[in-house]
């Protein structure tokens, strides 16, 4: 199975250790998750797997081959940027869409002319704008054209839906299962709104402070997670050695997030209330607990 | 297998370095021809010299002598302006940084290339002198290495680099006006016998022998160094 693997992939940036010791394993044929706050590592953990940043240390392989300075690998790999034009902000900025996705469509192999065509339209982005005069929608729409059309096995996609309205955000995770359906490409998308897309998710990966948390079926993490409450000595009682997050106490009353661990279960009949999580409750309780 | 991919990094390269320097010397000729047709910068020539020789070549005689220091800016403005967005764009786009860098000498050689034929064709029609031609080649190797050298400065130092590479270009800008607009060119070249006075001196033959180790040897160390830098380079675009 086609496959891009990080081993012991760390990025510092001075004294500053944006990636610590990460190890991922992306197989062919699934659409994974990004998830993590502002300044987890995941825009960098995604340049440093499609070869646009250099890693401080680690590698990474498709199919077993470095994808460092290796035309055939980075053939497979489209990392979609989040665009961000600034005035006089040099030639990019000032480029028409048209000659962007052309520059693109040089250098992807696979690039699909057409479908780049129909997204254009259907986006109803006009070809001959300048980059630095769209808005940010706009601006996702072109990296959307770009990962879509790219046609690669691996495409990233950096907060792909920011600035859309919720019209063209349906759109896009419809086009992307249709894509993913048809192609069986790997998508891995990073995202902060992280409910609407959480349905899109085969897996979820989790990063926290320059670490990858976990990596994990979405419908698996999300059934193994509850919101328990009920009088607070009754709850401590019912979740005590098991893994909890954002206790939470008014009064005598007590809730608590459980993540149950294989083979671990919630004890019945304990006049409890057990309600289950959605991905952005198992997310907050994971990675915002400190904040709450 | 190998030869598909170096065919098509050939290719891609070819495709867009052309694309993104083809409008701007197209740009750049245009402002010399019509800043020749509507001005007399040089002062070179007279109203005999007009009923003599006819307006139009008088204005292809301007249009060359621009050309001339224009010509000698274009390899170190381009690279400084077009180079740093288009290798983040390559490599975003899943380039090779070595093909990338690459990709700028092509487009070095596209500038460099387009505008000495310019010229050439210009100093054809003129039937001019050639004798300053290979001090000018010499001049556009040495002007691309500085305009490498500005691009790995933005590369490195990226903001301030870009405020070296502006203050630089001007300070080069200001010193060719001067040079061709204040009669610099008149006096110096009358003086060294340059440039495009039939004037074969000596000198100009040293200059020219001076400058192609020079020129090449800046180049060279411009590559080096550029190939350094691209490959520590992290994409922002």
């Amino acid at each position: 199975m086609e496959t891009l693997v990080c081993s012991n992939i760390a990025k510092k940036y001075g004294e500053k250790e944006v990636l610590k010791d990460v190890n991922l394993t992306l197989e062919k044929g699934k659409i994974y998750g990004l998830i993590g706050r502002n300044g987890a590592g995941k825009t960098t953990l995604l340049s440093i797997l499609s070869a646009q940043n250099p890693a401080s240390t680690g590698e990474v392989l498709w199919n077993g081959e470095p994808v460092w300075e290796n035309q055939r690998a980075l053939n497979h790999i489209c990392f979609s940027r989040e665009l961000t034009p600034q005035p006089n902000g040099g030639s990019t900025a000032e480029m028409k869409v048209r000659d962007y996705l052309r520059a693109a469509s040089f250098y992807y192999p696979g690039w699909d002319a057409q479908m780049a065509k129909e997204l254009l339209e259907k986006f109803e982005l006009d070809p001959k704008r300048k980059l630095v005069k769209l808005s940010k929608g706009m601006l996702s729409m072109v990296t959307i054209i770009v990962a879509m059309a790219s046609k690669a096995d691996f495409t990233f996609l950096d907060e792909p839906v920011a600035g859309l309205d919720v019209v063209m955000r349906e759109y896009f995770y419809r086009r992307l299962i249709e894509e993913y359906t048809q192609t069986n490409r790997t998508f891995v998308i990073s995202t902060h709104i992280i409910e609407e897309a959480a349905e899109v998710f085969e897996e979820v990966i989790i990063v926290k402070h320059g670490e990858i948390l976990l990596k994990e079926n979405t419908a698996e993490l999300v059934g193994r997670t509850f919101r328990v409450s009920g009088l607070a000595e009754t709850v401590d009682e019912a979740v005590k050695g098991l893994e909890t997050h954002l206790p939470e106490q008014i009064g005598r009353s007590k809730g608590v997030t459980v993540c149950l661990r294989e083979g671990e279960t919630l004890p019945e009949d304990s006049g409890l209330t057990v309600q289950p999580v959605n991905l952005q409750n198992v997310f907050v309780a994971l990675c915002g607990e400190e904040q709450l | 297998m190998k030869k598909s991919l170096w065919i098509q990094s050939v290719r891609r390269n070819v495709y867009y370095w052309s694309r993104a320097v083809e409008g701007i010397i197209l740009v750049f000729i245009c402002i010399d021809l019509c800043y020749a047709a509507l001005f007399g910068m040089t002062g070179r020539e007279t109203s005999e010299s007009i009923r003599q020789t006819g307006a139009l070549w008088v204005m292809l005689e301007n249009a060359r002598d621009y050309m001339i220091g224009m010509g000698l800016m274009m390899p170190l403005v381009i690279p400084a302006s077009y180079g740093k967005n288009g290798i983040g764009l390559t490599i975003s786009f899943g380039g090779k940084r070595s093909e990338t860098v690459w990709g700028v000498q092509f487009m070095h050689l596209l500038v460099i290339v387009q505008v000495t034929l310019y010229v050439a064709l210009l100093n054809l029609l003129l039937e001019g002198s050639w004798i300053w031609f290979p001090l000018y080649f010499a001049g556009m190797l040495t002007s691309a290495a500085l305009g490498q050298f500005l691009l790995c400065a933005q590369l490195r130092f990226s903001t301030k680099g870009v405020v070296f590479t502006v203050l630089a270009i001007t300070v080069f800008a200001i010193t060719a006006i001067f040079f061709l607009v204040a009669g610099w060119s008149e006096t110096w070249g009358g003086t060294l016998g340059i440039f495009w006075l039939d004037e074969p001196g000596g000198l100009l033959k040293l200059l020219t022998a001076a400058l192609y180790p020079v020129g090449a040897v800046l180049y060279a160390v411009s590559v080096v160094l550029l190939i350094g830098i691209v490959k520590k380079y992290e994409v922002r675009i």
